[in-house]
């Protein structure tokens, strides 16, 4: 074993064996598969004597094995992500020349083997639905291979949130918003096998493409996703612990508008360009609300790769760490946005209902002008906080909180006063209204904000590309600048 | 160039600075002590050294790879051995050796041998199928020294090692340590046990308050601050003829009683000092006790401290 495995993940291999050794496991494995083993029977016994049982026993089977997929496997991955903290080894670990990278890969490897195990044990239960007739083979695989995916998508989401904190307490915070995630996971999950093997639309139907697209979708941008957020949080401080969940971020949305172009081309038909941009950039805000709030500054080992080449540097600089360098991503993303609807439109052409016309692109600049008073200009003003060591965690809590309690106390206070459309009255930005309901004057105001903000901003993206362009420059110089070294080795202060 | 050099790093918490402007250097072969009071920033220093914090600023060089533009190559000359380690259930001792042997890239024959080796140089060989949880402090210290030198790094940074170690762990420890310094590893090791470290080090370097208040040998750190050494002095003949006869000698002053001998304080080289000796004999006084005694690691400590806290 020592010798086959010379070169397999370590972590791997350690997760491995403290899991198969480990009373949790020893105990839930057994119980997990019991009670699957348990469901059928009942499902059975309820059922009997109908003929085509198959989807009726099928269906609680997969919500027992989708609490151990969903459950218990990224339970075990997050709780070996904390013992790492609890246990005083992850500083070892992170000292070790195993790369962060490697470090998630082996847990995640170590979920994925140990998934397997459950499915194992489940196999003859799934079989045995199967043979009772009324379930399509391909459904069953599908939903098989979908929960397993699942799963491990799942265990990268709580390898990334038990890795955010040393403290124990927000671990049980995060552990319970994992919980959360995996019961959401499990309520789609049973939705869609549903919908393959009772409402009579699984893969043999032909109307089950905008589902398994969505479904192979969400599992892979949020496996994608959180394996990459798990990896930078494990990197050093000084390297890039930004730029890939950027890239990582851009990715799923090109994909995600890739999907709804063509997959989705009947859901696109029936609705306008405007709001399905305006969605997508209302998830780029989401997630760029974690990358304005960085510190501005470069660190040193990011500096170290960015490319010579100036031009380059420039391109790459939306794709580094610092808040103004986020909201210089987050730009980046409305102009791929605003260049998808172009062309969308442009492919649709005039049958549309709603086009994309310049009325409608003005209105949709004034909807993001909402989004970038809040990420450029509240992270502008909190600048000294975020460059504190606890000031980005600080800011990502204000940040949405301010946005919130903007459209909650005008809502708030519209009620009070008795007006009878507080929505439309009190909030200074329409968000959801301004489609069917344009308000010129109100668009004009947010285009005029957000200008506002945009500007007061300019210097912090000046700063920011200049960083890049000057860390560029560094890189082409044949020596690194000298270091400051101790002027006495013995001296009395 | 010294294997871990300490280039005026500074660590701010809030308002609070942790760590402000310390530079120090440690060369390869030597132990030097790291003394501070609690809170002192030791910790803090120690681990902006092994690459875990980041300092405000200034920069670590370990054999001239920076912690901060080089961290995973700095990481690769340096052997850290933090106040609280962790340890895996279920694992046996080599188990655990194999698994960090593994993790720094040692493949095959060569992770067998150099996880023998470890075993083998902390007397470890025979608990080698034993599972961590049952080992003793004492042997887990051990153990994390070995996991420590699984990759052979030229650094070692040693955070209060001998804590909570019995007298007989202690000791084989400082053999332990000793011994890698023998081989040309530049060692960096904190302890409250002051005693422990004297017998220890070549060289010290104190923290207070974040800042240090002096680096270099013992010695070198002892003379400059001890300005008169005092020496114990016992003759066959009366105390009273002793004492005017020692103070009427050139860079004797003060003299007091203690035991049927005296103490007095010496200002000047060794030779001064054998000069006073001759001096005694010639005047017809038989000493039969002339014991100078050099400062201590501990009062070296407190007259370099004034016992701030941060």
């Amino acid at each position: 074993m020592s010798g086959a495995s010379d070169r397999w993940n370590p972590i791997f291999l350690k997760e491995l064996r403290q899991s198969l050794r480990g009373r949790v496991f020893g105990i839930l494995f057994p119980t997990t598969v019991l009670a699957g083993v348990a469901v059928a029977i009942t499902a059975m016994v309820d059922l009997h004597p109908r003929p085509i049982a198959g989807p009726d026993v099928l269906l609680p089977v997969l919500v027992v094995l989708g609490v151990a997929a969903l459950g218990l496997v990224p339970f075990s991955a997050f709780q070996s992500m904390g013992g790492e903290w609890d246990d005083g080894t992850h500083d070892l670990l992170v000292l070790s020349h195993l790369s962060p990278g490697r470090i998630v890969l082996g847990k995640l490897l170590s979920a994925a083997v140990e998934s397997v195990l459950y499915f194992a044990g489940f196999a003859p239960v799934l079989l045995f639905t199967f043979l009772l007739s009324g379930v399509d083979l391909r459904d069953l695989l599908f939903l098989i291979g979908a929960l397993y995916a699942a799963s491990i998508a799942m265990s990268a989401v709580a390898l990334a949130l038990a890795g955010l904190t040393r403290s124990r307490f927000w671990r049980v915070v995060l552990l319970a918003a994992t919980a959360g995630l995996a019961f959401l996971a499990l309520v789609l999950g049973y939705d869609l096998a549903e919908t393959f093997v009772k409402r009579g639309r699984g893969l043999g139907t032909g109307h089950a493409s905008e589902d398994v697209a969505a479904t192979i979708g969400l599992i892979l941008a949020f496996g994608t996703l959180f394996t990459a957020i798990a990896s930078t949080r494990l990197a050093h401080p000084e390297d890039d612990r930004s730029g890939p969940v950027r890239w990582t971020v851009s990715g799923l949305l090109v994909a995600l508008l890739a999907a709804v172009t063509t997959v989705g081309a009947g859901f696109m038909s029936s609705v306008p360009v405007f709001e399905v941009a305006a969605l997508v950039g209302a998830l780029a805000a989401a997630f760029a609300v974690f990358f304005v709030t960085e510190p501005e500054r470069l660190p040193r080992r990011a500096a170290a790769r960015v490319p010579r080449n100036a031009a380059l540097a420039v391109l790459a600089a939306p794709f580094l760490p610092g808040g103004g360098r986020g909201v210089l991503w987050w730009l980046l993303q409305l102009a791929i946005l605003a260049a998808w609807a172009t062309a969308v439109a442009a492919w649709h052409g005039a049958g549309r209902a709603r086009p994309w016309t310049p009325g409608t692109f003005g209105q949709w600049c004034a909807f993001q002008s909402y989004f970038l008073v809040y990420l450029a200009g509240f992270s502008l003003a909190l600048g000294r906080v975020r460059e504190r060591s606890y000031g980005p965690l600080a800011a990502r809590l204000i940040l949405p909180s301010v946005a919130v309690l903007s459209m909650v106390l005008p809502l708030l206070a519209g009620f009070l006063s008795g007006e009878t459309n507080p929505i439309r009255d009190s909030i200074l930005f329409p968000t959801g209204a301004m489609q069917r309901e344009p308000h010129a004057p109100k668009s004009l105001v947010a285009l005029v904000v957000g200008g506002v903000v945009l500007a007061l901003n300019l210097p912090r993206l000046i700063t920011s590309f200049a960083q890049v362009l000057a860390a560029s420059a560094r890189r082409r110089r044949p020596l690194p600048a000298p270091l400051e070294r101790p002027t006495d080795a013995a001296h009395a202060g | 160039m010294a294997a871990l050099e300490v280039c005026g790093i500074t660590k701010r918490f809030g308002s609070l600075v942790a760590v402000d402007q310390a530079s120090f250097a440690v060369e390869a072969g030597r132990i030097t002590g790291f003394i501070g009071p609690n809170g002192a920033g030791k910790t803090t220093t120690m681990r902006i050294a092994a690459t875990l914090d980041l300092p405000d600023e200034g920069d670590v060089l370990l054999d001239g790879v920076s912690v901060l533009d080089d961290p995973r190559g700095a990481r690769r000359k340096l052997g850290f051995m933090p106040d609280a380690y962790g340890a895996y259930p279920s694992t046996t001792l080599w188990e655990y050796l194999d698994f960090y042997a593994r993790a720094y890239d040692l493949h095959g024959a060569l992770r067998r041998r150099r996880v023998e080796e470890v075993l083998e140089f902390t007397s470890l060989s025979a608990l080698r199928e034993k599972e961590m949880a049952v080992l003793s402090k004492g042997l887990k210290q051990r153990l994390c020294l070995a996991k420590t030198l699984l990759h052979d790094p030229s650094v070692l940074i040693l955070d209060e090692p001998a804590a909570g170690l019995d007298p007989r762990a202690r000791v084989e420890l400082r053999e332990l340590v000793r011994a890698l310094a023998g081989m040309r590893k530049a060692i960096l090791v904190s302890s409250h046990i002051l005693t422990e470290l004297a017998e220890m080090c070549d060289g010290i370097a104190v923290i207070e308050a974040g800042r240090i208040k002096a680096t270099g040998s013992v010695h070198d750190v002892t003379r400059g601050i001890q300005t008169a050494v005092p020496v114990f002095v016992r003759v066959l003949e009366d105390a009273d003829r002793l004492e005017r006869a020692l103070l009427e000698l050139p860079g004797v002053e003060r003299a007091r009683r203690e035991g049927q001998g005296l103490v007095f304080e010496h200002q000047g080289s060794p030779e001064s000092l054998a000069g006073v000796l001759a001096a005694l004999v010639a005047a017809g006084l038989r000493p039969v006790e002339f014991t100078p005694r050099a400062m201590g690691l501990e009062e070296v400590f407190l007259s370099l401290t004034e016992g701030k806290l941060q």
